[in-house]
């Protein structure tokens, strides 16, 4: 039997639906679920509590994600805390800075299941 | 002075000039000719008078000396003389008496004694006995008698025995004198002939009555100062001619001669008036005078004629060459009416032909002008108003002209920027990296073509503002490049409109996504049944609102496409790609719902390799894509089995790839509409209520973005779709990362 590794994912998301199914859903994969509501709380919560990946929304007050994503990418790089940006924002010009700001993989929340997702959290942290 | 006045001043001079000269020569020749004729006329008269006057003298004294030497005579008065008796009185007078009666002339005849007492007189004047006695006979005097007429006295000496005894006097008329003094033949009208002589004053007493004075015997003096009048010369013994600056005892001038009888010391004068000898020469100068004004006349006549007549188009040629000189051609050619057969008339002619000439010329030229200013104005009407700013400049990129909007768009004014370099840092342009200018100025100066591009401006009050431009470059006929002509356009607005639509479509998209998503995971969840175990109705009807729920998130996702491949925003990223491999990845794709249809989806290969081309690889595979899933979904649901062929080859100087079905075809009525967004066939709709209406536009944009083209062929039978693509690969574009 593979040892299911259990991992801490922080959401980053400002939409309380969306952060209820991500964080149910990754719980039933039993894995750890650390919601955060905006960017400053994300930043806040890495510090208390170390995640294994970041899901990152970009729209979100207070603090946008790629604000965010900056700031996660002065301390941690992408080996120690890699970033999957989720969001429904698809302009080809935060995809093209998203990834260069240092995240991994880019993905547009309504073309995906959730699935789908969880699949690609695995590929990223395996 | 002009040429007419010329020409007839000299006709006059030339005859008047011959003529006056030959007058004046003709006149003073004339005049001297009289002049000696009349002269020597006076000086032959003269001599004649005087020679006439010695022959009357000597006949007088030959009278007294007859009477003197009478022997009778001479014996009584000797006789008397011893012895003076009454009787030898009375003889001797009867003696004498016969004298004076056969003597018509003799007025009085006296004999006188040795004492000078009268013994015998007989006559009627008298005179009283003389004091001087001269030994001969001579003529005492002329002198008046009582009644006022003159008389000779002529005295003779009666001599016996060489002693005087005694002395005859005879008073006489003077009759012979007067005739020789009244003798004008010769003399003309104003002729006459003077005979005086000196009285006590010295003064010219006159002898005889004279022709225009019958009274002047013994009464008319002259004055001996009158050194003017010839008299007075005459008198003093000059015997000489006078030719000018004489007047006679009127005061009239005169031509005379003077000679001298010395005897009697009488002064004869011959003379004539000036006036009657010139006379002839007067009339001569009046003919003269008539001839030289009448030939004047004529003259004038004539020549003004003949002048007028030479100058008359000499006058005309030379009006019309100053109208020609100020440019009124018309009046040029207008002012000449007249060509003379002569080399004037000539000149006439040419000159009217070539002012013809020069009227047509400028009026081609001027119609040419005009209708090139008017091109010019519409040009100039045309680049002034147009909405975009045109700039015009030299091939160092000065600037020559701008048109209105420059200021509208940059707030420089035309003559702010005029002569200045155009693009610099000073004026509204120098904000773009120098790659961007080299690579401006290497296609419009080195490349000599037309340079599109987007740049950021500045306006003169530093806002910065977006531009579409275009700089041409204009060529003479030698290919060098003589003017830059750029249009800005100031897309500051279409770009912020663009941005906004931008923003309004990403925040559109993602507020419309989010619920999209929420419901999607949400659903899934349930109906995966991690929620717990459903039934097959509650599967189902969650089914539904999954597939429903998709259909949205594809609509969001078309439009959001859509909205970008119409903003021009979406990235055509060539890269070499297998066109083979690429097909055969989409198919694969398409293999699950080629199954669901029951389809037969077949890839027929070229026949010969063709190599890799540049090209988006998504964006066509999504055409591909949308191609081939339209043929499977629009596959017939009874009758011949489904088959979609997929044909790729190549035909220079492109690619051309084919999708071919025999679904339910295209209705011919609704073919034109096909490309169109959101267009869907109404047959299409029946066999697939599915279906945005987006994928062909989006397939027709990528197409054409990439450089190809996109065409269909459709019947009952089937479609048929076909697209092309240059084998040199599709033109590379900046937007956003492909498609969603």
């Amino acid at each position: 039997m593979a040892k299911k590794k259990s991992y801490k994912i922080l959401v980053v998301e400002d939409e309380p639906a969306l952060q209820q199914t991500l964080g149910d859903k990754i719980k039933r994969e039993g894995w750890e679920y650390i919601p955060s509501l905006n960017g400053e709380e994300g930043l806040r919560t890495i510090k208390k509590s170390q995640p294994d990946l970041i899901i990152l929304d970009l729209l979100m007050p207070k603090m946008s994600g790629l604000e965010m994503l900056k700031e996660v990418r002065k301390i941690y790089d992408k080996q120690d805390l890699p970033v999957i940006i989720l969001t429904n924002y698809s302009e080809g010009q935060n995809v093209s800075e998203a990834i260069a700001l240092g995240a991994d993989i880019f993905l547009v929340k309504a073309n995906y299941s959730l699935e789908e997702i969880i699949e690609k959290i695995r590929e990223v942290l395996d | 002075m002009k040429l007419f006045t010329q020409l007839v001043t000299l006709f006059i001079g030339l005859t008047l000039i011959p003529l006056i000269f030959v007058g004046l020569l003709t006149y003073a020749n004339t005049k001297g000719v009289i002049t000696d004729q009349i002269m020597a006329q006076l000086v032959s008269i003269a001599d004649i008078k005087k020679n006439q006057m010695n022959q009357v003298i000597d006949a007088y004294l030959a009278d007294v000396e007859e009477l003197a030497l009478r022997n009778y005579l001479r014996l009584n008065l000797e006789e008397y003389n011893q012895n003076p008796t009454i009787e030898l009185a009375s003889s001797i007078e009867a003696n004498i008496f016969d004298s004076l009666i056969s003597s018509p002339e003799i007025v009085s005849i006296a004999i006188k004694d040795s004492k000078g007492k009268t013994v015998a007189s007989v006559g009627d004047d008298y005179v009283e006995p003389l004091v001087n006695t001269k030994q001969s006979p001579a003529i005492e005097n002329i002198f008046m008698n009582s009644q006022g007429i003159p008389r000779v006295l002529l005295r003779s000496p009666i001599i016996v025995n060489n002693s005087t005894i005694g002395s005859v006097e005879v008073v006489s008329k003077i009759d012979p004198f007067r005739i020789i003094a009244g003798d004008y033949s010769g003399l003309g009208q104003s002729g006459e002939v003077l005979i005086a002589k000196k009285n006590e004053a010295g003064d010219a007493l006159f002898l005889t009555p004279i022709r225009f004075d019958q009274g002047a015997a013994l009464k008319r003096i002259v004055k001996k100062d009158r050194t003017d009048v010839p008299s007075t010369h005459a008198v003093s013994g000059e015997e000489a001619f006078f030719l000018s600056g004489m007047v006679d005892y009127r005061g009239v001038p005169v031509l005379a001669v003077t000679r001298f009888i010395d005897r009697q010391g009488w002064g004869i004068v011959v003379k004539i008036d000036r006036d009657e000898v010139f006379q002839p020469l007067t009339s001569i100068l009046l003919t003269f005078i008539v001839i030289i004004t009448t030939t004047l006349l004529a003259v004038v006549l004539v020549a003004v004629f003949v002048a007028r007549a030479i100058t008359k188009p000499i006058s005309q040629l030379s009006q019309a060459a100053g109208k020609l000189s100020q440019g009124n051609f018309t009046a040029a050619i207008e002012i000449i009416s007249y060509y003379p057969s002569n080399e004037i008339g000539v000149m006439a002619k040419a000159f009217t032909k070539m002012a013809s000439q020069l009227k047509e010329l400028y009026r081609n030229l001027e119609a040419k002008v005009k209708e090139r200013t008017h091109d010019l104005e519409k040009f100039e009407l045309a680049v002034d108003s147009a909405y975009d700013q045109i700039v015009i400049t030299n091939p160092d990129g000065l600037i020559l002209h701008a048109n209105k909007s420059i200021e509208r768009i940059t707030g420089f004014k035309l003559k702010e920027v005029l002569g200045r370099k155009v693009g610099s840092r000073e004026l509204w342009g120098g904000q773009m990296g120098p790659d961007f200018y080299k690579k401006l100025w290497k296609t419009i100066k080195i490349d000599k073509k037309t340079f599109s591009g987007e740049l950021i401006n500045h306006r003169k009050n530093g806002d910065n503002y977006n531009v579409l431009v275009r700089i041409s470059p204009v060529l003479d006929d030698k290919n060098r490049v003589v003017y830059f002509v750029g249009i800005e356009r100031d897309i500051t607005k279409e770009k912020e409109v663009d941005k906004m639509k931008t923003e309004f479509v990403s925040v559109a998209s993602h507020q419309l996504r989010t619920p999209l998503t929420a419901i999607r995971w949400y659903v899934e969840e349930v109906y995966n049944g991690e929620l717990g175990k459903l039934n097959k109705n509650q599967k189902d009807y969650l089914k539904q609102i999954l597939e429903s729920n998709e259909r949205m998130i594809r609509l969001v996702n078309d439009l959001l496409n859509v909205s970008r491949l119409e903003s021009g925003r979406v990235t055509v990223e060539p890269v070499l790609t297998d066109l083979v491999e690429l097909i055969g990845t989409v198919v694969n794709e398409c293999g699950i719902l080629a199954k669901a249809k029951n389809c037969q989806l077949n890839f027929i290969k070229p026949k010969s390799k063709i190599s890799k081309i540049k090209i988006d690889p998504v964006l066509i595979a999504q055409v591909i894509n949308n191609l081939v899933s339209n043929s499977l979904k629009y596959s017939k649901s009874s009758g011949e089995k489904c088959s979609v062929v997929i044909d790729l080859s190549k035909k220079d100087p492109n690619v051309i790839i084919s999708v071919k079905d025999n679904g339910i075809g295209i209705p011919s009525g609704l073919q034109n509409r096909v490309f169109d967004k959101f267009f869907r066939a109404d047959n299409a709709i029946k066999s697939e209520t599915e279906g945005t209406g987006l994928g062909l536009y989006i397939s027709k944009m990528v197409v054409e973005a990439s450089g190809g083209k996109i065409w269909f062929e459709s019947s009952e039978d089937g479609t048929t779709f076909t697209f092309t693509l240059p084998l040199s690969g599709s033109p590379a574009r900046k937007g956003e990362k492909g498609l969603s």
